[in-house]
């Protein structure tokens, strides 16, 4: 027999797990950390027997935590993978003509400009592009959620300047 | 007055507004000049979808009922009859990461916990075997028929460094902050320390308890552990509060400490989690 919770446990499963993955993919850029830490946090969602008052703010903020405990405790070792994943795509050679060249280098463009922004930046403008609300985003990342938009209005112009200044620096 | 970014962007963003409606749409159809930044808004956002899918991999597909399962294997069945259905069906797909493979992470942490757990086994027999006085000595000679002759002064021995794996998880802390222990030990302690560091982190050799994070707490499972913690408040923290079940071992009030036990020499207050600690009071 079914309980209440499990049913309401599916349905949060699955309005959320995909952008939970993809935020936690965007933010690591490591897909099968993104993918255990994902289903991690959904185990502990189980776990807890009950839904939380937000849902979406209580998931952020879990997988978010989940992510910064993983990097922190292999901190030197992802420091070593990030500048050998940066130069393994710059080196490999592409087998593809010149517009795959330039969709390489423009995606690695994109990852250092996420990057390099400050977590906060970089968390808002992954978790709005998952379509969270301003409310869940405010919560999850602790701040007012009346000054969310202006806060992400600076995120974008931080990010579009970064990836336009190491833009232009590749050509 | 023109609309701000705050407005502009819960415009693009379908998100409702302090400021009346009806005003903003009046605004917007007068104020070229808005209307302009509204639209580079809503390019600007679209342009930045756009870049963050290059990003993207194909998320695992797997299904709620497979989570559901992992989560119950993990859990004490009394916790798992209240949430139910115990058919335990693996819904996974298939595809590549769908069905998740055993965990590299915990296999490497049960692997040190046997090493850990036989290195401290291999000591205290050393350490017992060396004590003078000790009986172990004896009962070992008889055993293995070596009692013929007597045996010098035994001399101290030491005990080897230990491995000893480690657990632990790092939060910041919300404006009212709650780390709760489950539940009391038999033995082991906390020792909490001041840090300018802006995270609360929280660990315990031999990692076996289980931390469980949320917005504005952290729940360390240690059922039937005897293990000891340290945990680091950074001095920023407004307020945190250390439970043991329901009983409170450490209130942090901005600068106000709050324990039953003071701060040793090195400023770390060694908190029991023992049934005997008494409750400081707020």
């Amino acid at each position: 027999m079914k309980s209440a919770f499990h049913d309401e446990f599916a349905a949060i499963f699955d309005a959320n797990f995909r952008r939970v993955y993809r935020y936690l993919d965007r933010l690591s850029g490591e897909p099968e950390l993104a993918a255990d830490l994902a289903q991690d946090t959904f185990v502990r969602l189980y776990q807890r027997g009950c839904a939380p008052d937000t849902p979406e703010a209580w998931l952020i903020t879990v997988a978010t935590n989940l992510l910064r405990n993983a990097q922190s405790q292999r901190a030197r070792r992802a420091q070593l993978l990030t500048a050998a994943r940066g130069a393994a795509v710059l080196s490999d050679p592409l087998p593809s003509p010149a517009q795959e060249l330039d969709a390489a280098e423009s995606c690695q463009c994109v990852r250092r400009a996420i990057d390099t922004l400050p977590e906060r930046e970089r968390s808002m403008l992954l978790l709005r592009a998952e379509g969270f609300s301003y409310r869940d985003i405010a919560a999850a990342l602790q701040i007012n959620e009346g000054s969310v938009g202006t806060l992400l209005a600076r995120a974008k112009r931080a990010f579009r300047d970064r990836y336009e200044g190491d833009a232009d620096a590749s050509r | 007055m023109h609309l701000d970014d705050e407005l502009i962007q819960r415009l693009v963003h379908g998100e409702p507004a302090a400021r009346n409606e009806a005003v903003t749409t009046r605004h917007l159809e007068s104020c070229a000049a808005c209307r302009l930044r509204l639209t580079e808004a809503e390019r600007e956002e679209r342009w930045i979808t756009e870049q963050l899918r290059r990003l993207d991999h194909p998320a695992p597909d797997i299904e709620a009922e497979a989570i559901a399962h992992r989560a119950r294997e993990h859990m004490q069945p009394d916790t798992v009859s209240s949430i139910g259905d115990h058919s335990h069906v693996m819904a996974t797909r298939g595809g590549a990461m769908g069905r998740r493979p055993p965990s590299r992470r915990s296999g490497t942490l049960a692997w040190a916990r046997w090493a850990a757990g036989l290195i401290l086994l291999l000591a205290a027999a050393s350490v017992a075997y060396a004590v003078p006085g000790s009986p172990v000595r004896a009962w070992v000679s008889r055993v293995a028929g070596l009692n013929r002759t007597p045996s010098p002064p035994p001399q101290p021995v030491r005990a080897p460094p230990t491995v000893l794996a480690s657990a632990g998880i790092a939060v910041p802390p919300s404006a009212r902050f709650v780390i709760r222990f489950t539940t009391t030990q038999r033995k082991g302690s906390v020792t909490v320390t001041l840090t300018n560091e802006p995270d609360i982190s929280i660990s315990s050799l031999y990692g076996i308890a289980d931390f469980t994070s949320e917005l504005d707490r952290v729940t360390i499972d240690n059922a039937g552990s005897e293990a000891s913690y340290d945990i680091e408040l950074p001095r920023t923290a407004r307020w945190v509060e250390i439970l043991v079940a329901s009983r409170r071992i450490l209130l942090k009030r901005g600068d106000q400490i709050v324990t039953s036990r003071g701060a040793d020499a090195g400023g770390h207050y060694v908190l029991p989690l023992t049934s005997a600690a008494s409750r400081p009071d707020e």
